[in-house]
């Protein structure tokens, strides 16, 4: 039941009308509606892993009172490991244990030793690295005294399985979630009315601009091997404002939906095409796991390195970055992508320039010529490294490289439906000015300043208009799900 | 927030109504490659609305024949008629079982015809429906509850699309004539297309081999339009109409599905590619006889017709 289908809309007007309509008056009956909805929703997708999902919570939640009630240090240590062992043990061997495996059998082979070792059929559960950040973020904030645990198991199970963000996010915080499944939500028309456009700019990301773009990056990476430089190089543009508009868009809706239902989640995206370095950029780029990274991965290593300076920084954020990218995926291509991510703040770090604010451009109708060089050179450089992302392997992600930097950049490209993709670039033209326009605001559709009804309804028909006669028809399931 | 559901309708009320006027003004002035999921083409080459034209005309047969462009390119009604029968072929690109029956349903109690021969093409029972109903959308009359049904079962926003704006166009002018000729096939009243033998043989090629896959929803379908015909007590004949040597010899699993297909008990199944009459020269591609493969593959069939008890 992916959002984007006939029956998630069933699923969720049914869901809406009873929750605010029938048990609006009762939290813990609409708390309980919430869990069973998002088991449904889960089960669904997935029903191999209800259980899974179910026990991560349960022995989170019983951890999570445990840690706050002990007041032994080394006892509350204890309780925290075994949390942390749970959460990332359940993680790496659903996720990496056949990539350990396999990678440790390779490393052995280099010295011509054989190992005879077996991997197992293992199936990724749905959504597994996103509930499962959110437990150890739990389990981590009791522990700092950051959060205190909930004693309401359903509140907890909430917000470990809330529907709209369980699959592909946003990672939310306990402070943020927790608070807000404890106390009665309130709609305002204001609130929902923009949720819909928010849910309507996702729609149009995600089946307009990510699946006609896919249609253009897959054809292209698929035969790399036989193509110019210059449509690689075309591929790799494709597939940047295809994984941006993909993951964007779902974030969109997943955020639509969840304040739809009175609950306000993570900002996952904040323009981050607009970014003006490396650093802006990963500020801006699925924040919720950005943040979550630097929280508890980055700020203790940086603290823990920081007598080694800028080298200690440096080393700090490489880690901060392999983690990131291994999160992606059980694949040296993520491991070398988080790498090379890490390797681009280097001459921030040298200059001093990782916490500078750039300059503000946020009156300004165009940006500057400054500005623009900066936007494009970070754009430039993500495009460049997203090629490694796609790769199914760093071989394939090296030739695609050759080809790309060979003499046939300067080619003509070279693909199908290149009508087909002047239309799709057309639609990306569309898309980022109309963000460009909202860039201050949450999303890049609010248009609640628009004082006149009749230009507003216009503007969501034509949207609506263009899903429907743009959708790609072939395309549905978001790249985000299979993380 | 019932003022917000109040809106909500409202705007869900309000959407067709726009969506149909958007539609209505901007597909006949955008470029093709801007109307991407709508697949509107009126004259496609299989002048389906020509044959549908005529079939509403026609009140008494001898021979209805369906099916896919087999169906309209291998039943001359000139030789037919020379033989006694009046027959009209209600064949069209790419047609599946789906569009069939919705043939079967409209015109089978209108016209009273004493046999129908189903034409079948491996191929249709497993491609998307779509593509045909695409075609009858484009092409339709009347715009009638059960091509609403056929839009609604493909579940696509192309046939949505499609259906909508064809409908839309049926309300505003529906008076134009299919032309004649459309490149090299000329129509021939009641149902054949017809592609002169002098210019196009077909030379042979190697083709990959392949399997074709029956889709069993269709073939349920197929199956559910034999019954419903010869429920009416009306002969049926099911006929695989020659391909060229080099395709039947492509399809790897071309036994088991002619098993399937004469599993049928009330229809007999005659299948023309069993033998050795029908070579290259006789077609004009690797799948379409040309005239003279389809005077031979008439006088055979006639000749069968006469000689099938039930």
């Amino acid at each position: 039941m992916i959002f984007n289908s006939v029956s998630f809309s069933i699923f969720f007007i049914v869901f809406f009308l009873l929750y605010w309509f029938v048990l609006n008056k009762n939290l813990k009956l609409q708390n309980g509606f919430i869990l069973a909805a998002s088991y449904v929703f889960y089960a669904r997708a997935d029903w191999h892993f209800l259980f899974l999902l179910a026990g991560s919570s349960a022995v989170s939640y019983f951890l999570g009172i445990y840690i706050g009630k002990v007041t032994n240090d080394r006892q509350k240590r204890l309780l925290l490991y075994l949390g942390l062992l749970q959460g990332l043990g359940t993680l790496v061997y659903f996720k990496y244990f056949n990539f350990f495996i396999t990678s440790f059998a390779n490393a052995f082979s280099i010295f011509h030793i054989n190992l005879n070792i077996h991997t197992f059929q293992i199936l990724l559960p749905l959504g597994i690295s996103f509930y499962t950040f959110r437990t150890l973020s739990y389990i981590i904030d009791i522990y700092n005294d950051k959060t205190k645990p909930t004693r309401d198991w359903v509140v907890f199970f909430c917000y470990i399985a809330f529907f709209p963000c369980l699959i592909s996010g946003p990672i939310d915080r306990p402070n943020l979630l927790i608070p807000q499944l404890e106390k009665k939500r309130n709609f305002t028309y204001e609130h929902g009315t923009d949720a819909m456009r928010q849910i309507l700019w996702g729609f149009f990301k995600k089946m307009v601009i990510a699946d006609n773009c896919a249609a253009v990056t897959n054809q292209i990476f698929d035969k790399y091997l036989v193509l110019p430089g210059s449509t690689l190089l075309l591929g790799a543009f494709f597939f940047t404002i295809e994984i941006y508009s993909d993951f964007s868009g779902y974030s969109d809706l997943a955020i639509g939906f969840a304040r739809l239902l009175g609950f306000n989640v993570t900002q996952n995206f904040n323009y981050p095409f607009f970014a003006q370095n490396i650093a802006d950029y990963w500020r801006r780029w699925h924040i919720s796991l950005t943040s979550w990274v630097t929280d508890y991965v980055f700020t203790p290593i940086a603290i823990a390195f920081r007598d080694y300076g800028k080298l200690g920084l440096l080393l700090a954020i490489i880690l901060n970055m392999l983690i990131v990218g291994i999160w992606h995926g059980a694949n040296w291509t993520f491991v070398l992508y988080g790498f090379v991510n890490g390797l681009y703040f280097i001459p921030l770090i040298w200059l001093g320039k990782l916490g500078g604010k750039k300059k503000s451009e946020h009156s300004k109708l165009m940006p500057s010529l400054a500005v623009l060089k900066n936007i494009l050179g970070t754009f430039t450089l993500v495009m460049l490294t997203n090629i490694i992302f796609r790769a199914e392997s760093i071989s394939k992600a090296f030739g695609y490289y050759r080809r790309l930097f060979s003499l046939s950049l300067f080619k003509t490209p070279v693909f199908q439906g290149k009508l087909d993709a002047a239309v799709t670039l057309f639609l990306i033209g569309l898309m980022f000015t109309i963000e460009w326009l909202h860039r201050e605001k949450q999303h890049g559709l609010q248009i609640d300043y628009i004082k006149s009804r009749f230009l507003r309804l216009g503007i969501y028909f034509s949207l609506m208009f263009i899903i429907f006669i743009f959708d790609f028809t072939e395309q549905h399931q978001f790249i985000y799900f299979k993380f | 927030m019932k003022f917000f559901i109040k809106r909500v309708l409202y705007f869900i009320l309000y959407l067709p109504i726009v969506y149909i006027i958007f539609l209505f003004v901007s597909i006949p002035i955008l470029p093709k490659h801007l109307q991407r999921n709508i697949h509107y083409v009126r004259f496609n080459g299989d002048y389906l609305y020509t044959k549908t034209a005529e079939a509403d005309t026609v009140k008494k047969l001898d021979i209805l024949v369906l099916g896919a462009s087999g169906a309209y390119r291998s039943f001359d009604p000139r030789i037919f008629k020379k033989n006694g029968m009046r027959m009209l072929t209600l064949g069209s690109s790419s047609q599946t079982p789906v569009q069939t029956q919705y043939l079967v349903n409209k015109y089978i109690n209108k016209i009273k015809t004493k046999m129908v021969i189903y034409n079948v093409d491996y191929i249709m029972f497993g491609i998307d429906p779509l593509e045909s109903s695409l075609d009858f959308f484009s092409n339709a009359h009347h715009f009638d509850r059960q091509l609403l049904s056929m839009a609604f079962e493909q579940k696509s926003i192309v046939g949505f699309n499609t259906f909508t704006y064809a409908w839309l166009n049926s309300l505003w002018k529906n008076d134009k004539k299919e032309p004649a000729s459309i490149g090299l096939d000329t129509y021939i009243s009641d149902g054949f297309v017809e592609r002169k033998i002098s210019k196009h043989q077909y030379s042979g090629e190697h083709l990959k081999k392949i399997s074709v896959n029956v889709d069993p929803k269709q073939f349920q379908i197929f199956l559910d339009i034999c019954k419903n015909i010869s429920n009416k007590g009306i002969k049926i004949i099911i006929v695989q109409t020659p391909t060229s040597i080099d395709t039947y010899r492509s399809i790897k699993n071309k036994d088991s599905i002619q098993q399937l297909f004469s599993s049928f008990k009330s229809a007999p199944y005659l299948n023309f590619n069993d033998t050795t009459v029908f070579k290259n020269n006789l077609f004009f591609d690797k799948t379409h006889l040309n005239q003279q493969g389809v005077e031979i593959f008439d006088d055979i069939l006639i000749k069968k017709i006469g000689n099938i008890s039930y």
